[in-house]
C-alpha cells in the first residue's frame, strides 16, 4: 500500500475489498508519522493510545464503510482545535499541556463520519503568521524542501496532508492561513464562507474573519470535507441555517463552458515572474475549456493589509485575554501578587509574534482610538466587500495566485514583519469580504516548488466554486509528490 | 446660608437584578443561588479556549417584560460588547454587555411621595448583561467561585432626575415592586439579587 495515493475513495476501497482493518491502516499511519515527523515538524502531538482506540472501535463496525463517508478515514487536526482528551496548545507555551474538556463540534462531525483523528498538528502561535516559524515549539518543514517554510498558520495540516501522513485535515483560515500554506505544499484547501462551519472548539484569534476549512489532496477529497463538517450548530450563534448542498456528488459533469471568470488585473502586481506564468497558463487552460475571462476591478483590495492588521490584532487582544495565569493554562512560578501573576504568566508564556499583535490591538482599541482605528477599518471592510459583490455582476468566480510567492526559506521573512505580512496580500481581501476560496496547484517553479491557483466564489456557493476548481484540476492532469514522499 | 440651601442633589441610580431564568445567559448552566462553589459550571461560563456565548432566549423575554413594565422604548435590533478588564473572577477576561446600542432606552415609572404627591423618574436605558465569578479570601489566598459567572442581569440605569433621599429611595422600592411583579427578578437584596 502507498500511503501517497491514498484518496478517501482509495481508503474506502480498502476496507470494502478488506485489504486492511482500521487498526491496520491506523498503524501504517502511526508508523509513517514516527518515521517522518522528525523531518517535517508536521505533528505536535500523536497519540497511539488515543489513535488505536478509535481505530479499534471502527473494527468492529467494518460493514458501516457504506454508511460512513470518512469510515476510517485518518484526517489531522490543526492544534487550535479542541478535541476531548487530546491537548489543544495552539503552538503556544501559555497552554502547553493543556488538555481539552470538550471536542470542537466540526471534529465531532468528522467523527460520527467514521474518521479517525491521527494527530494534532503544528501552526504559528494562536494562528498568528504565514510560515508556522512562529511555532513555541518547532517550525513546521515544508515536504517539498525541508529547508524552506511550509506556510501558515496551518502549515502543519499542509506538510502533513502533502507528506501523506494524513489523508485530509482541517484547518482554519483568518487571512489566509489554510490557502497559503495549501499552496506552497502542492495541496487543495479550503476556506469556506465566513459561517458556513461551526467554529465552537476553535482557539478564537479574530472573530469576525476565523473559518474553519479542509485540506486534501484533490478537490475530491476537500469537497467530501467540507460536506461532513459544514452545518448549522446551536453552540455557534454565527453559524449559517443555509442548507448543506451534496458537495462532492455534485463534482459529477463539472465543465468550465461559459464560466465566467473574473480577473482583476491590477492586482497582479508585485507577484513574483514563475507564479505570475504560472497563472497565466492556467487562465489559458480554461479557456481553452470554454471559460469567458472578465476584467474585473477590486480598487479597495489595496487597502486589505492595513485593514486586516488593525481588525485582526484588535480581536486577538480580547480572545487572548482569558490566558492570564489564573484559569485555563500556564502560571508563572515566583509570583507575589495579582499584578504578577498577569505580567509574569503572560509575559513568559505568549512568544513575540502575538505579544505584538497583543499590543497592536489593545492599543487600537483604547479609549478615544476606537472610532479612527477599528471603526475606520470595519468601514474600509465594507467597501472591499462591495467592490466583490459589484464584480460578481459580470463573473461567476475570481481566480488569482493564491500567494505571491512559492515556499520561501526559513528566516528569510521572520525578521521583518511586514515582508511576512505580505505573503498574504492575495488572500486577505477575500478574508474581510468573508467569501469561500480554494488553493489549487497549478504547477512548480524552476526549483520544483509547487505554485497555487486561488479560485474565489460567491458567499455560500461553494458548491459552485469547487466544480470549476475540480474540473480545472482534471484539465490540469495528475500533480507530482514531493521526491521524499515514497511511502 | 447653609450648604444644604447652598447645593442641590442630584441623584440617579443604575440597578443590576438577576433574572428569573433557569439557565444563565450564554450557556445551559444552572442559575441558582447556594450550591456549593463550582458546581454549577461548564466549559463556557468557565471562559474554556474554543467557546462561544449563545443568547439565553427567556432571559431576552424577561427583559422586554421590564421594558414594558417601564414603558420603554424596545429596539428590535441591539447588539453586546466586550468591557475588557482582567479580574480573577472574569474567566475570559472580558464581561459581555450591552454599550452603544441597548436593548430597550427611554422608560419611565411614577413614584408617590410622603407629602402626596407624585413625580415620575425618567429611565435612561436598560441593558443586559453577565455577572461575574466571586473570589473568596482565605488568609494569604483567595479561591474563585464560578457558579455565578455568567449568570444573566440587567442594568437599569435611571435619569438624574431625584433630588432628595426620599425619592431615591421610592423610585428603588417601586422599581423593584414592578419588577416584582413583572416576574422579571425575585429582589431578594439578601441574595444580592436585586443591587
Amino acid at each position: 500500500m502507498q500511503l501517497k495515493d491514498f484518496s478517501i475513495e482509495r481508503v474506502l476501497a480498502g476496507y470494502r475489498k478488506q485489504e486492511f482493518s482500521p487498526t491496520e491502516l491506523a498503524t501504517v499511519y502511526l508508523d509513517a508519522i514516527e518515521a517522518n515527523n522528525e523531518r517535517l515538524g508536521a505533528f505536535l502531538q500523536v497519540d497511539r493510545d488515543l489513535v488505536l482506540a478509535q481505530a479499534t472501535a471502527l473494527d468492529s463496525r467494518r460493514q458501516e464503510v457504506n454508511k460512513l463517508p470518512l469510515f476510517g478515514v485518518p484526517i489531522a487536526i490543526k492544534d487550535n482545535f479542541l478535541v476531548k482528551n487530546w491537548q489543544a496548545t495552539a503552538a503556544s507555551k501559555i497552554l502547553k499541556g493543556y488538555v481539552s474538556p470538550y471536542t470542537a463540534t466540526c471534529v465531532e462531525k468528522l467523527e460520527s463520519a467514521g474518521a479517525i483523528i491521527i494527530g494534532k498538528t503544528n501552526l504559528d502561535e494562536f494562528a498568528m503568521g504565514s510560515s508556522t516559524e512562529n511555532s513555541a515549539y518547532f517550525p513546521a518543514k515544508n515536504p517539498w524542501d525541508t529547508s524552506r517554510v511550509t506556510g501558515g498558520s496551518s502549515g502543519g495540516s499542509a506538510s502533513a496532508v502533502a507528506a501523506a501522513l494524513a489523508v485530509g485535515s482541517l484547518g482554519s483560515d483568518t487571512g489566509g492561513s489554510i490557502r497559503q500554506p495549501a499552496s506552497l505544499c502542492g495541496i487543495v484547501g479550503l476556506k469556506p464562507t465566513y459561517g458556513r462551519v461551526s467554529r465552537f472548539g476553535i482557539i478564537a484569534f479574530a472573530s469576525s474573519l476565523d473559518q474553519v476549512g479542509p485540506f486534501g489532496r484533490s478537490v475530491q477529497d476537500v469537497a467530501t470535507l467540507l460536506e461532513v463538517i459544514s452545518g448549522y450548530d446551536r453552540n455557534d450563534a454565527t453559524s449559517s441555517r443555509a442548507i448543506v448542498p451534496h458537495y462532492s456528488d455534485h463534482l459529477k459533469g463539472a465543465t468550465l463552458k461559459n464560466v465566467r471568470v473574473g480577473i482583476a488585473k491590477d492586482w497582479l502586481e508585485g507577484i513574483d515572474e514563475e507564479v505570475r506564468k504560472s497563472f497565466d497558463e492556467a487562465v489559458k487552460l480554461m479557456v481553452k475549456e470554454g471559460a469567458k475571462i472578465v476584467d474585473i476591478s477590486l480598487p479597495h483590495s489595496r487597502y486589505a493589509l492595513s485593514t486586516y492588521y488593525i481588525i485582526a490584532p484588535c480581536e486577538a487582544s480580547s480572545n487572548l485575554a482569558r490566558y492570564d495565569g489564573i484559569h485555563a493554562g500556564f502560571r508563572a512560578d515566583g509570583v507575589t501578587d495579582l499584578d504578577s501573576v498577569y505580567f509574569k504568566s503572560r509575559g513568559q508564556g505568549f512568544g513575540a509574534e502575538v505579544k505584538l499583535r497583543i499590543m497592536l490591538g489593545t492599543y487600537a482599541l483604547s479609549a478615544g482610538y476606537y472610532d479612527a482605528f477599528y471603526g475606520q477599518a470595519n468601514e474600509v471592510r465594507k467597501m472591499i466587500q462591495q467592490d466583490f459583490l459589484t464584480a460578481y455582476e459580470d463573473c461567476d468566480c475570481i481566480v488569482m495566485p493564491t500567494s505571491p510567492s512559492t515556499a520561501f526559506k526559513f528566516g528569510e521573512k521572520s525578521a521583518d514583519p511586514i515582508k511576512m505580512y505580505t505573503s498574504d496580500i492575495c488572500t486577505l481581501p477575500v478574508s474581510l469580504a468573508g467569501l469561500p476560496a480554494l488553493s489549487v496547484p497549478s504547477g512548480v517553479d524552476s526549483q520544483g516548488l509547487p505554485i497555487g491557483l486561488q479560485f474565489i466564489g460567491k458567499h455560500f456557493e461553494e458548491s459552485h466554486l469547487l466544480k470549476v476548481a475540480h474540473k480545472y484540476e482534471q484539465v490540469r492532469g495528475p500533480f507530482p509528490h514531493p521526491s521524499g514522499v515514497d511511502y | 446660608m447653609s450648604s444644604r440651601d447652598k447645593f442641590e442633589a442630584v441623584i440617579g441610580l443604575e440597578v443590576h437584578a438577576q433574572l428569573l431564568t433557569e439557565s444563565k445567559m450564554f450557556c445551559g448552566c444552572k442559575n441558582a443561588y447556594g450550591a456549593s462553589p463550582n458546581s454549577q459550571i461548564c466549559p463556557v461560563c468557565t471562559g474554556q479556549p474554543g467557546t462561544l456565548p449563545v443568547i439565553n432566549q427567556f432571559a431576552v423575554e424577561l427583559g422586554v417584560r421590564a421594558a414594558l413594565a417601564i414603558k420603554a422604548e424596545i429596539h428590535a435590533e441591539s447588539i453586546f460588547a466586550r468591557k475588557n478588564y482582567f479580574y480573577p473572577d472574569l474567566p475570559k477576561g472580558y464581561q459581555i454587555s450591552q454599550y452603544e446600542r441597548p436593548f430597550c432606552t427611554q422608560g419611565k415609572i411614577t413614584i408617590g411621595l410622603s407629602d402626596g404627591t407624585e413625580k415620575e423618574i425618567g429611565i435612561t436605558r436598560i441593558h443586559f448583561e453577565e455577572d461575574a465569578g466571586k473570589n473568596i479570601h482565605k488568609g494569604d489566598h483567595t479561591q474563585v467561585d464560578l457558579n455565578r459567572a455568567g449568570v444573566p442581569l440587567i442594568e437599569i440605569v435611571s435619569e438624574p432626575d431625584m433630588r432628595t433621599a426620599e425619592e431615591a429611595g421610592q423610585y428603588l422600592r417601586t422599581l423593584r415592586t414592578l419588577l416584582r411583579y413583572a416576574n422579571v427578578t425575585d429582589g431578594d437584596m439578601e441574595k444580592g439579587n436585586l443591587l
